[in-house]
């Protein structure tokens, strides 16, 4: 869907990996394989037993041999269909045990990356892959392989059957046999450009519908909505347009597929028709062996058109074994599993035994640069020391590069020169711009960072940040409540929970609706009392009790020092905060009419 | 007059699984194109119940007497079914592709259309359920075309077969139809608690992706929290339930081929042993016992399929039934009334109620904000939910009752309740606080995609936007999905220009912005304030923001009952 811009695996590299997760159900692929062989053999009972009644009838047998020969095509039908049933059940177990392995393997890997890893292009790729290519895998995996292996074995079993009437038979039926490697070699050319064309487009129509029903506000505001509708229209008509060219493209396999289907069966019965006049076998062969090429019709035409969806799993499987290879070669900016926090913190309220501990983490940047390869921008020559149990707060207009300070010392980008040192491994808690309000009940959201977390707990810190609305446990009620101002409520309450040494807060208010934005400013400073804190600050109010601020403009750090020093100095903080004070002065009047 | 239309027009709107169906089948042409798809799916399925009587006729006519001759003419009857055989199934296929694909787009806009229907719906959807409505419902009723063509097909084939052996023997006739109608009848009742089983699994089987695709969307959040670990703990339980729920997904699927294949080796073993009877008795040929048997394993195979009719037909009418909710739901607005003119002081272009009194039910009692030409008003929001359903009853996008809202019409003030929402909408364009933004290059999320204009300058910078330009990479370059690859302040400068830019396209009386700046740092938000302030055009902002209010002409409150303040 999307350009690959992480590593696609090698076909050795895929085979390895699945190799290694069969081979740990070594005695259930063998089984599976024992029970659909047995299976493809009581298939021929049925079209064997048939030949059957007709030499019985033309040999004048008894009724209980022709009786014999019927109970036969019936009990090997109804065993046919008993064994299949066996083998599926097998089959279905071993393909989703390997599927979960595989997917969990993708899955634990791919959040090993570095976020430095994953940007734009990266997360788009890499969401495709444990989400769209896990999907392919897993349906390749739960429909074509049984397909294919029932159909590859009725078809060896059939052959070797023919073979066993008499070989010339079976040579008669193998004229098909250039007619299906043709068709299928000229379908696969043309298949992976076609198909995924098809799907490139379906998605792209999926996205103009998605666009309309989730901009349904502002469409309507702009009285939009027939544009988007007709975007919609001319979307799905190029999709349409594209799965005709699909049709085509399995139109000229079908015609293959039939002319092998036709040839195979007229050599077989010309055959069948010479060896008879010779005497060579009876009018009954003839029939078990014209029936039992007739039977591999469906089988055929499902192993060439499963070829496809082959085609596409081992793509897929390519994507995800690349991200398994991708992962080890890195190291991890925090340990993924057992962090060095205890995973049950104390409660948010009240005297903490850590506290001593925690305020002994400071940080040190010296001399750090840093710049985003797609833009070039960044910072250059940061040296910062936030000394334990402090805050500093950060500022500067949009793009003066103080978000990419705080990336910076989450670990997120290494520095390109200079060192980013914290006194204690301690990985920093850091809330970013970035929103996302994860699937699932509140509590499960808070619960990400103390999973042994009790209720109580994490009603504490609900509360503590004014989100007493979240505290009420009606799930449908919440969910529905959950716009990206309480999101941001809830980070902090979710950062109070967590109980860091060392936490980082990128404009975490700027969303907060009046109602919250006392509390949760609250909230916030009481999170970075007796921690040490990196606070990037929207409103120079937040600014105003740090122990420290810094200025940035254009990637540097232009001015620093107390909000009362940087406000009796000349300089861009002296700027900023005549914008907004300027801008306060008439409110205050106007507070102070509503007052009196 | 209007009341007569307005009875019209329900009526008109109220559909039915039934008309939803004839929109998929036959609408825009398609009914006759459908008919010839089935009748060539029809003829595939003969042609494929003709081989196996074909197979019994060589062997009997060309192979027991060995006669090359008939052997030739046999062959060649064979290769020639063939080519029917092929070239109907083609034919059929592509005409299929068209007839499915414009009927799924027909359903498509039908259900999109009445959700973003101007005068806007009673029933409330989140966007997951609309999407679904959008995308699984309608493209289940659309396969209806493929269960016509498909189900016919089948049909012709069993009733093919069943002919073949009324040459033979009307008894086996009678077996095979009696055998269909009883395997209908038997794979309806063994099927349905497997299936839905099935059904229940396979929403379950889905879970381990939604779960990954929600964990990777918030990567980096989960990064910055430390909480990977836990993330790929809660991911294997998905995946572990998804896995269970699979498997037993697929052994349903399982038993229940099984069951049909049972029941099909049954049918063919009864045909096998009445023809090879009737055989032994002289009554039929060899080569009729031939055909017979080749027919009793070709038509087991279709027998299987046709018991899977009655409950594909329950899936697809539930889903039609589901469509026809969400085209059937009353408006939220009503019909425009027929109220004359309302007195308002000259200059004044919009007048609006704050306080309590702006629901459907809105009296006297309410606090009048009356908008001049040409000022910029600020409204001093209190909370955001005030702010929000300010905004949306300034749109439009909420019933309001009489009285609440009236706005400038040809000379005349005319209360909202007796305009079109449409026509409304043009005169007041009300930006929502978060707006979306289309997926496209950035000048589309500018511009909008109604309009082929180019970007205004003079707007660009209003929106303080011109940085941004150069940071995404120019105003052809995409913003991704949604505009997820912006930031939360570039998005909210994009939805600003863009409400300037619908303004001047509409050539809009009054602009209302709700929270504009909420993300923007305190510089930008002072550049915006002050560009706002020079522009010209009567705008409402509805903001908490100091910076902001101070660059107003005149601030009202919203909430308190006091009118407002002004400053200059």
């Amino acid at each position: 869907m999307t350009d690959a811009t992480l590593p696609i695996a090698t076909g050795a590299q895929v085979r390895t990996v699945m190799r290694a997760l069969l081979t740990q159900h070594r005695g259930r692929s063998a089984a599976v394989a024992v029970l659909f062989l047995v299976a493809s053999g009581l298939g021929l009972v049925t079209p064997a037993c048939l030949g059957g009644i007709v030499d019985a009838v033309s040999s004048s047998a008894g009724f209980a041999i022709i009786a014999g020969w019927v109970a036969g095509a019936g009990a090997g039908a109804i065993g046919a269909a008993g064994v299949t049933l066996w083998g599926m059940r097998a089959l279905t177990a071993l393909v989703q045990d390997t599927l979960a392995s595989l997917r969990e393997d993708v899955f634990a890997s791919a959040m090993r990356l570095p976020v430095s890893t994953i940007d734009d292009g990266e997360s788009a790729d890499l969401l495709s892959r444990v989400t769209g290519d896990v999907d392919a895998v897993a349906e390749a995996g739960a429909n074509v392989a049984p397909t294919l292996l029932s159909a590859g074995f009725a078809i060896a079993v059939s052959l070797a059957a023919l073979t066993a009437i008499d070989p010339w038979l079976a040579l008669a039926g193998v004229a098909c046999v250039p007619f299906y490697v043709f068709g299928t070699r000229a379908f696969l050319r043309r298949s992976r450009v076609v198909f995924r064309e098809v799907r490139m487009r379906e998605a792209v129509r999926s996205q103009a519908v998605i666009d309309a029903v989730e901009g349904r506000e502002t469409l309507t505001a702009l009285n939009e909505q027939d544009h988007a509708l007709a975007r919609v229209q001319a979307r799905a008509e190029d999709s349409i347009e594209m799965q005709i060219e699909g049709v085509r493209l399995r139109n000229r396999l079908f015609r293959w597929i039939n002319g092998g289907e036709a040839a195979g069966l007229a050599a077989l019965l010309a055959a069948g028709f010479v060896l008879h006049a010779n005497d060579a076998i009876s009018v009954g062969m003839v029939t078990t062996a014209a029936l039992v090429f007739h039977r591999l019709f469906g089988p055929i035409g499902q192993l060439i058109f499963g070829l496809d969806d082959i085609q596409r799993a081992a793509i897929g499987l390519a994507r995800l074994v690349g991200i398994i290879d991708l992962a080890p070669a890195v190291s991890l900016p925090e340990p993924v599993e057992g962090p060095a926090r205890p995973p049950f913190p104390e409660p948010v309220e009240g005297q903490t035994s850590r506290q001593a501990r925690r305020t002994r983490v400071g940080i040190s940047l010296q001399d750090v640069a840093f710049h985003y390869p797609t833009t070039g921008r960044g910072i250059d020559d940061v040296t910062l020391r936030v000394e334990p149990g402090t805050t500093a707060a950060l500022v500067g207009t949009s793009g003066s590069g103080k978000s990419t300070v705080a990336r910076v010392i989450a670990g997120h980008h290494p520095p390109e020169s200079g060192t980013v040192q914290l006194d204690a491994a301690e990985a920093p808690y850091y809330i970013s711009q970035e929103l996302h309000h994860f699937r699932g009940s509140i509590a499960g959201n808070m619960r990400l960072v103390a999973p042994d977390a009790s209720d109580e707990q994490i009603d504490a810190a609900l509360r503590a940040v004014g989100a007493d609305w979240a505290v009420e446990r009606d799930p449908a009620a919440s969910e529905a409540l959950v716009d990206e101002g309480r999101i941001q409520q809830l980070a902090v309450a979710r950062a109070l929970l967590a109980d860091p040494a060392v936490v980082i807060l990128d404009e975490a208010t700027a969303d907060v609706g009046l109602l919250h934005r006392d509390a949760v400013e609250a909230a916030i400073a009481r999170l970075c009392v007796g921690r040490t804190a990196v606070l990037i600050a929207h409103r120079l109010q937040q600014a105003q009790a740090a122990d420290q601020v810094v200025v940035f403009a254009d990637g540097r750090i232009v001015q620093r020092g107390t909000h009362a020093d940087l406000v009796a100095a000349d300089g861009p903080y002296r700027t900023f905060w005549l914008a907004q004070t300027s801008a306060h002065r008439p409110v205050a009047t106007l507070e102070e009419t509503e007052t009196v | 007059m209007i009341g007569v239309r307005h009875q019209t027009a329900r009526a008109q709107q109220q559909t039915t699984p039934r008309r939803l169906f004839a929109l998929a089948l036959s609408a825009e042409g398609r009914g006759p194109r459908l008919a010839a798809a089935t009748l060539l799916l029809m003829l595939h399925a003969v042609c494929e119940a003709a081989i196996p009587v074909l197979i019994g006729a060589t062997i009997d006519r060309a192979v027991v007497p060995a006669d090359v001759t008939a052997l030739a003419l046999w062959l060649g009857l064979l290769l020639g079914v063939f080519v029917v055989l092929t070239t109907s199934y083609q034919a059929a296929s592509r005409l299929m592709v068209t007839i499915y694909g414009y009927g799924e787009q027909a359903l498509r806009r039908l259900v999109l259309g009445r959700m973003l229907r101007p005068r806007l719906s009673q029933s409330t959807l989140t966007p997951g359920e609309a999407l679904t409505f959008v995308n699984s419902d309608t493209y289940r009723v659309a396969g209806v075309a493929w269960s016509v063509a498909q189900q016919c097909s089948t049909i012709a084939a069993i009733a093919a077969a069943a002919l073949a052996m009324l040459v033979i023997s009307p008894v086996a006739m009678l077996v095979v139809f009696a055998s269909t109608v009883a395997m209908m009848l038997l794979m309806r009742v063994v099927s349905k608690p497997l299936e839905r089983r099935g059904l229940a699994e396979q929403r379950a089987a889905t879970e381990a992706g939604a779960v990954a695709a929600d964990f990777m969307a918030g990567f980096r959040v989960l990064v910055g929290i430390g909480a990977r670990g836990e993330a790929v703990r809660r991911y294997v339980a998905a995946s572990n339930t998804s896995r269970v729920a699979a498997t037993t997904a697929g052994r349903s699927l399982a038993d229940y081929e099984a069951v049909s294949a049972t029941l099909a080796a049954v049918v063919t073993t009864a045909l096998a042993g009445l023809s090879a009877w009737f055989a032994a008795e002289g009554q039929i040929s060899i080569g009729e016992l031939v055909t017979v048997l080749g027919l009793a394993q070709f038509v087991s195979g279709y027998l299987a399929y046709a018991g899977s009719f009655p409950s594909n037909w329950i899936h697809k009418f539930a889903s039609a039934r589901r469509i026809a909710e969400v085209v059937n739901a009353p408006d939220l607005l009503d019909e425009p009334g027929s109220g004359g003119p309302v007195r308002r002081a000259s200059d004044v272009v919009l007048s609006f109620c704050v306080g309590s009194g702006t629901g459907a039910g809105a009296g006297s009692g309410c606090d009048r904000v009356d908008v001049r030409a040409g000022e910029l008003l600020g409204v001093r929001a209190c909370d955001s939910d005030a702010a929000r359903e300010l905004s949306r009853l300034l749109g439009m996008r909420t019933p309001a009752g009489r009285g609440a809202v009236s706005v400038l019409v040809e000379g005349e003030h005319r209360d909202q309740r007796d305009l079109g929402a449409v026509d409304y909408r043009r005169r007041v364009v009300s930006m929502p606080h978060r707006p979306s933004i289309v997926s496209g290059t950035l000048r589309d999320a500018v511009r909008g995609i109604a309009s082929d204009e180019q970007q205004r300058p003079e707007l660009v910078t209003i929106a303080a936007l011109d940085d941004t330009v150069g940071q995404v990479g120019g105003w052809d370059a995409q913003v991704g999905e949604a505009g997820r690859r912006l930031s939360g302040g570039q998005r909210q400068r994009i939805g600003l220009a863009r409400a300037l830019h619908a303004r001047a396209a509409l050539d809009a009386q009054v602009l209302v912005l709700d929270e504009p700046t909420s993300a923007v740092d305190a510089v930008t938000e002072a550049h915006i304030a002050a560009a706002l302030a020079r522009h010209e055009g009567t705008t409402v902002v509805i903001t908490t923001s100091p910076v902001l209010l101070a660059a107003c002409d005149r601030v009202v409150e919203l909430c308190a009952s006091t009118e407002g303040h002004t400053h200059d």
